[in-house]
């Protein structure tokens, strides 16, 4: 027969016509997962400061100059005689002398003087405006020539 | 003519008209016999006197120039039987007397014809590409899957058809039992039972794809009034609504993740509170008169100075607060050597901090790309309404269909909207669901053929005989008995000069019947109002044919319910709803410390470690999900359908 020529024409449905199924599913939706979040801080710092200071300073003035008449003190009435009329002969009044004096004695014949140096200015030296030293000036009343009194040389300076 | 003379002539392969000059005798033909079984093409075997030429020599079969189409035909009486063939192979027995030819009636362009015809079958529901893969598409026998047909030949025209395998499309050849040509011969009738028939089918298919969609969800309403309730402001913290504690950096951006296939698209958030701060200093110097004393370069400094990152700051959360004060004299030694007190210094500073909150009045609105695999698992069980060949019925055959499985229905199309839910109670998933009832169907209606008769039917009546027709038989011994052609057959003997017909008939031994279709409920409106096309019903059994009918299944998809094919609000898509937590994620080191009343270079460390400290402590962490775009879902559904309504083609129970 000729079956065994020719193919049976019969049809033939074949296992694999059908598409492959699916891959297994994965596991169920985990519910830990797939959050939205969302996060941060609201929270902001605030502050608030105050300072305050404050600074003085002190400095006593210092003397830098001074200017001085030079005279000469003679003893009135002689040399010799007792302590108490020498001292008056040679008194200086105490406002001439809170300005400084300076005195050398000497025996010039029979003259007893001393030679005296008067101040007329003193310099002072202090802290000025900034911190910056600023001189000022004092002034004295200058001494007068009298007998006994020869003013030797005036407004010499003498620096401190 | 007389009957039972055979023809044979050799013919050209486009002589497919068999005409009068046909009817000749190329060949001796000394034997032949015709047969055609269901589904193949008819076949002839013809034994002939060896051909010679004139000089007495024999003639190659074979040879060059040749021809190898013959047309057969044996007078039957009323009319011929034909066959129209080609050789195939090598002649048996070339070298006796008598040489065997087979000839096949197939047609040259088989491949061709079958294709034509097939696509012409491929229309839904009897066959469903969904559940053929791609590249089996072409396979023209593929086609016939769903249909309870056949390929069938002409053994004439060669043209190919399809033949139902259980009502031939041709008509009734009728064997009356009474009248002269309606009775068969006594001999030749046979009645078997090829098997057990099929009582059920069990089908289980899978039909999956992929739910894919975009779009926007606005969650700007649902977050910040599900926030507000979480943290609610104090009493005129802020004006207007919409405004949360938060900061406009932290909050997210465009394209920041949102969970599984969600993002933001859009987003905007401003600090409702800018920052800001400043200072302020006074002072002076010059001399002061003190103490009797003129203080040269005395000077003073005071500052206020505040800062803000901006925000409201928190009742009763001052931080802390910090005060130092240094006093420095000096001394010096005049002229005198006395010492006397030349400098005096002194600085008080102090500090406090505290906490502000900050807060927006965001947007948000969330964007999903939807990919998110869908299977919807049909099953069924369809049972064949036959006779029963064995004693208990439940002791029936049962096939099952449990392989079948969809391409994926978003890709190929066949989803149409790939927003859908469900698939199976789509207008075109009914159609895939027919097209698994009729598979079934095709299963039972062919099993159902279990009665074979052979009968000898007069010659007279072969040229009736082809395999588009059923056969009606009434034969004393079998009864009654209407079946399909499965088979037919002709032979001569030329030993003994019988003619032998053979038809072969196959009936179903349904309990015949039709399924009745029935209206249902409508689940929505009543039915006047709208039908089938706009509503679901319950108990609705509708038609494929007069054999079957089913319940189309209603849309329940076991997912999580978002609509794809709808817009969707923030309710819709929120899964777990937003929860706030407030401070450390995890325990840092130590708690708050005591800042008050240290003292000393400790004081700036506690001050910092208490700021760090309790700056953690407003941490926000805000999550909620959203329902993931990614899932995959599962749906069963459980299809009733009616029994298969079979016909009867033989009562057994009447035998």
């Amino acid at each position: 027969m000729a079956k065994g020529l020719e193919g049976v024409v019969r049809p033939v449905i074949f296992p694999d016509i059908r598409p492959r199924p699916r891959p297994a599913l994965p596991p169920q939706d985990d519910p830990t997962k797939g959050f939205a979040v969302i996060q941060g801080n609201p929270a902001g710092s605030t502050s608030n400061s105050y300072s305050f200071s404050v600074n003085a300073s002190y400095t006593r003035p210092k003397e830098t100059e001074r200017r001085v008449d030079v005279v000469r003190v003679s003893q009135k009435g002689g040399g010799g005689g007792d302590g108490d009329g020498g001292g008056e002969s040679f008194a200086l009044r105490a406002s001439n002398r809170s300005v400084g004096v300076s005195a050398r004695a000497g025996d010039s014949g029979d003259d007893n003087f001393v030679d005296i140096q008067v101040a007329n200015k003193i310099t002072m030296e202090e802290p000025g405006a900034g911190g910056k030293p600023s001189s000022r000036p004092f002034f004295y009343q200058r001494v007068q020539e009298q007998d006994n009194i020869e003013i030797l040389r005036r407004d010499v300076i003498v620096k401190a | 003519m007389p009957a039972g003379l055979p023809y044979f002539a050799w013919i050209d392969a486009s002589e497919t008209t068999f005409g009068a000059e046909h009817m000749r005798w190329d060949e001796d033909v000394f034997s032949f016999e015709l047969s055609q079984d269901e589904g193949d093409p008819a076949n002839l075997t013809v034994v002939v006197r060896r051909p010679v030429n004139e000089a007495g020599d024999a003639i190659g079969l074979l040879g060059p120039g040749r021809k190898i189409w013959a047309w057969f035909a044996l007078d039957c009486g009323p009319a011929l039987i034909k066959f129209r063939g080609r050789l195939v192979g090598i002649p048996t027995s070339i070298f006796e007397e008598l040489v065997t030819l087979e000839f096949v009636a197939k047609p040259v362009d088989l491949v061709a014809q079958k294709e034509a015809l097939a696509n012409t079958l491929r229309v839904l529901p009897y066959y469903d590409e969904a559940v053929i893969e791609p590249e089996r598409r072409s396979d023209p026998d593929v086609v016939l899957e769903g249909y309870t047909a056949i390929w069938h030949y002409d053994r004439e025209s060669h043209v190919i058809t399809v033949s139902d395998e259980i009502t031939g499309e041709d008509g009734l050849v009728e064997f009356d039992g009474a009248s002269e040509t309606g009775k068969v011969l006594y001999d030749g009738l046979g009645l078997t039972l090829t098997s057990g028939p099929l009582s059920r089918v069990d089908v289980s298919a899978e039909y999956t794809w992929t739910q894919q969609g975009r779009g926007d969800v606005d969650l700007t309403q649902y977050i910040v009034n599900a926030w507000r309730a979480l943290d609610p402001f104090p009493e005129g913290y802020v004006r207007g609504e919409g405004a949360i504690k938060f900061k406009a950096a932290d909050w997210p951006k465009h394209g920041a993740s949102l969970g599984d296939g969600w993002e933001v698209s859009a987003s905007t958030a401003a600090d409702l509170f800018p920052a800001g701060g400043g200072s302020q200093t006074t002072g002076g110097s010059g001399s002061v008169e003190f103490g009797g004393q003129n203080w040269t370069s005395a000077s003073h400094t005071e500052t206020h100075s505040q800062s803000s990152e901006g925000g409201i700051g928190v009742v009763g959360q001052s931080g802390p607060s910090t005060a130092t004060q240094s006093v420095n004299v000096t001394t010096s030694i005049d002229g005198d050597g006395h010492m006397y007190v030349s400098g005096y210094s002194r600085s008080v500073s102090s500090s406090s901090s505290g906490i502000a909150l900050q807060a927006i009045q965001p947007t948000l609105v969330a964007g999903y790309t939807a990919e998110r695999p869908y299977t919807e698992r049909i099953s069924f069980s369809l049972v064949a309404d036959v006779q029963p060949i064995l004693t208990d019925p439940e002791d029936g055959q049962a096939l099952r269909l449990d392989d079948i499985h969809s391409v994926n229905l978003t890709k190929e199309g066949f989803i149409g909207d790939p927003r859908r839910r469900s698939y199976i109670a789509t207008e075109r998933g009914n159609l895939s669901l027919e097209h698994l009832i009729l598979l079934a169907r095709a299963h039972l209606m062919k099993r159902a053929r279990v009665v074979e008769i052979a009968f000898a039917p007069k010659l007279a009546r072969m040229p009736e005989i082809t395999l588009r027709k059923n056969a009606f038989l009434i034969e004393p011994r079998v009864g009654e008995a209407l079946g399909k052609i499965i088979g037919y057959s002709l032979a001569l003997d030329g030993s003994d000069g019988r003619i032998k017909c053979e038809v072969r008939i196959g009936c179903a031994i349904g309990r015949g019947g039709s399924a009745v279709a029935s209206g249902g409920e409508p689940t929505y409106a009543d039915i006047s109002y709208v039908g089938a096309d706009y509503q679901q019903f319950t108990g609705r059994t509708i038609l494929i044919d007069a054999s079957i009918g089913y319940q189309p299944p209603s849309a329940d998809a076991n997912d999580d319910g978002l609509d794809l094919l709808s817009s969707l609000s923030a309710a819709d898509v929120i899964e777990v709803p937003l929860a706030l937590q407030f401070g450390p994620e995890h325990d840092e080191g130590a708690p708050l410390p005591v800042w008050d009343g240290v003292i000393g270079a400790d004081a700036q460390d506690t001050v910092e470690v208490f700021n760090q400290k309790a700056m953690q402590s407003y941490n926000i962490k805000a999550t909620f999900k959203l329902k993931s775009m990614t899932r995959d879902f599962s749906t069963d559904y459980e299809v009733q359908v009616t029994d298969l309504k079979i016909p009867t083609g033989y009562d057994l129970e009447a035998v």
